[in-house]
C-alpha cells in the first residue's frame, strides 16, 4: 500500500472515530448549561415551569440534532472505510 | 453485523422497499383513523373514557397553538396535532419487533418537512401579501436599505435550511437509535455453536430511551412546525416587539 492511500485511510479512520465523540462531548457541555439555566428558572418560578420546560425541550432539540448530523457524517465515512479481512 | 464490502448502512429500513415503509405508514395512518373513529363514536356533553382522552390531546394542542402563535393560532392545531400523532405512530411501530419505523427513512421524513415548509410560505404570502412576502426577506424599513440585499440571500438560505434540518433531525434520531439497539444487539450476542448466538437483550435500555426520544421527537417537529408558522404570519406591529424581545 502507498504512503498516500495509507495517510488518507488513517485521516478516514480517524475522522470517523473522533468526530462523533468531538461532537458529543461540545452538545453534552451545551445541554448541560441549557438544564441547569433551565431548572434554576423553574426553581426561582415555579409557576412558569410549563412554559421553561417547553422552551428546553426545544433548545435541547436544536443542540441534539448538531449531534445527529454529525452521526450522519460518521455513517457516510464509515461506509468509505475498507473492510479488513485478517 | 455482517458488513457487506464496507457497506456501513446496515439498518433494516435500508434493506426493504420504499414501498413496504409506504405500507407501515399507511398501517399508522389506518390505526390513526380507526382510533379517531372509534374514540368519537358516540360523543356526548359528559365525555367517556376515550372522548376525554382526545379531548386532552386536542386541548393540549390547542393550549400550545395559542401560546406560540397568538390568537390566530387556532386553524393551526389540526396541521400540528396531525403531525404529533401521525410521527408518534410511525416512531413507536419501531419499537414493535415486526414492525418498521417509517420515519427511520428520509424518504419519510422529507416529504412531512416539504409539507410543512410549502404551508408556511402559502401563508406567510396569505398573511403578508407577495410583496410584503419577499419585503419580509429583505428586511426592508428594517435594517439600512444597503445591507438588504445581503440579508435577503441570508434568509433565502435559512428558509431552504429549515426543511434540511427538520427532515434530518427527526431522520436521524430514529435512524440512530435503531443503530445503537442493532450494534448491543449484535455486539453482546453470545456465540453458541458455528452459526447460531444467544441473544441478550442489553439493547433494552437503549429501546426505553427510544420510547422517550419517539415522543419527544414528534413533539419537537409539531411545535418548530407552530414556531415556523408563528415567524411567517406575525402581524406587523407584534413583529417589532417580537424583534426587540429577540434582542
Amino acid at each position: 500500500m502507498e504512503v498516500g492511500t495509507g495517510l488518507y485511510l488513517m485521516g478516514l479512520a480517524l475522522a470517523a472515530g473522533l468526530g462523533l465523540p468531538l461532537a458529543v462531548i461540545g452538545a453534552g457541555l451545551g445541554q448541560g448549561r441549557a438544564v441547569a439555566g433551565a431548572m434554576e428558572g423553574m426553581a426561582r418560578q415555579p409557576e412558569l415551569a410549563g412554559r421553561i420546560q417547553t422552551g428546553m425541550i426545544i433548545g435541547l432539540a436544536f443542540i441534539e440534532s448538531l449531534v445527529l448530523f454529525s452521526f450522519v457524517i460518521f455513517f457516510l465515512l464509515q461506509g468509505r472505510l475498507p473492510t479488513v479481512t485478517p | 453485523m455482517a458488513s457487506k464490502e464496507g457497506e456501513g448502512d446496515d439498518s433494516v429500513e435500508h434493506h426493504v422497499s420504499p414501498w413496504v415503509l409506504a405500507a407501515f405508514a399507511g398501517i399508522a395512518y389506518a390505526v390513526l383513523v380507526i382510533f379517531a373513529l372509534f374514540s368519537t363514536r358516540n360523543l356526548a356533553k359528559r365525555p367517556g373514557r376515550w372522548q376525554n382522552f382526545v379531548e386532552v390531546i386536542y386541548e393540549f394542542f390547542d393550549n400550545l397553538a395559542v401560546s406560540v402563535v397568538g390568537e390566530h393560532g387556532r386553524k393551526y392545531v389540526p396541521l400540528a396535532g396531525t403531525l404529533f400523532l401521525f410521527i408518534l405512530t410511525c416512531n413507536l411501530m419501531g419499537l414493535i419487533p415486526p414492525g418498521l419505523a417509517p420515519t427511520a427513512s428520509l424518504n419519510t421524513t422529507i416529504a412531512l418537512a416539504l409539507i410543512v415548509i410549502i404551508y408556511v410560505q402559502i401563508e406567510a404570502i396569505r398573511a403578508r401579501g407577495i410583496v410584503g412576502y419577499f419585503k419580509h426577506f429583505a428586511r426592508v424599513g428594517e435594517v439600512p436599505i444597503l445591507i438588504s440585499p445581503l440579508l435577503f440571500i441570508i434568509e433565502v438560505v435559512s428558509e431552504l435550511a429549515k426543511p434540511v434540518s427538520l427532515s434530518i433531525r427527526l431522520y436521524a434520531n430514529m435512524f440512530g437509535k435503531e443503530q445503537v439497539t442493532l450494534a448491543l444487539i449484535t455486539a453482546f450476542a453470545v456465540p453458541l455453536f458455528q452459526k447460531a448466538y444467544l441473544p441478550i437483550p442489553f439493547q433494552f435500555p437503549v429501546m426505553m430511551l427510544g420510547l422517550l426520544v419517539a415522543f419527544v421527537q414528534a413533539f419537537v417537529f409539531s411545535i418548530l412546525t407552530l414556531i415556523y408558522l408563528a415567524l411567517a404570519t406575525e402581524h406587523h406591529e407584534e413583529h417589532h416587539e417580537a424583534h426587540a424581545h429577540a434582542h
